[in-house]
């Protein structure tokens, strides 16, 4: 079954607890994006924001995969574990890219082909390729478990 | 761009480690086997091309200065709750 979203009036954004990031070579397609943060609000969970800054502010909707989508399991090329500096997978925050589409369906896919993966111990973060990428696809449809 | 012709079977080194060799040819379809050390990525560019499309689709307008979104989409209600762990 698909999803539907809803769009209401913004609710006020408090400041809430975030989590900052640096970004060496922003995002794909937006490379002077270098600096942002991850915040989310009570009643949004799972999905969170990521507000990159850049020339103009940019927000995305994202989500830990982790339990969401069943038997995601990216694997990172060397050079991007390499450059994130991650050793090992505890090392790692996942955060997938959530297209909401405000169409007359209004759906929401997921972009499990390029995560962004964060060191937890240093905010360093990179939208990377996945090395198992043809296992995936960028608008995974985000569907209900029933 | 160096452009190169090459036959079934031959091959082209770059550096001192990356070998792409001709592997088949049918029609206007190439298989191309490459042969590069495990930190090099190698990516099909479409694979990139989708990843900046699908970016730029994902992008939340702001509504101002203050860089708020312009909306927030309600999204709790989008999916179900977390599957429990796999065993």
């Amino acid at each position: 079954m698909k999803v539907v979203a809803d769009f209401p009036q913004p609710p006020a954004p408090a400041a809430p607890p975030a989590l900052d990031l640096k970004f060496p070579v922003g995002i794909v397609g937006f490379p002077e994006h270098r600096r942002g943060e991850v915040f989310h609000l009570a009643d949004q969970l799972p999905f969170q924001w990521l507000r990159l800054h850049g020339p103009e502010p940019l927000h995305f909707v994202v989500i830990d995969p982790a339990g969401i989508v069943p038997d995601y399991a990216p694997e990172l090329f060397d050079d991007d574990a390499a450059a994130l500096g991650i050793t090992e997978a505890a090392d790692a925050l996942l955060l997938n890219i959530v297209t909401v589409r405000d169409d007359r369906d209004r759906t929401a896919t997921v972009n499990l082909v390029g995560p962004i993966v964060v060191n937890r111990r240093t905010g360093v973060a990179r939208q990377v390729v996945v090395a198992n990428y043809s296992l995936y696809n960028a608008r995974h449809p985000l569907v209900t478990a029933s | 761009m160096l452009v190169l012709t090459r036959k079934v079977n031959e091959a082209i080194l770059i550096g001192d480690n990356i070998e792409i060799r001709i592997t088949r040819i049918d029609g206007d379809v190439v298989k191309i086997g490459i042969q590069a050390p495990r930190e090099i990525s190698i990516l099909r560019k479409e694979v990139l091309t989708e990843l900046a499309a699908s970016n730029q689709a994902a992008a939340v307008p702001h509504s101002g200065p203050g860089g708020t979104p312009a909306r927030l989409p309600s999204l709790p209600r989008l999916v179900a709750p977390p599957r429990p762990a796999r065993p």
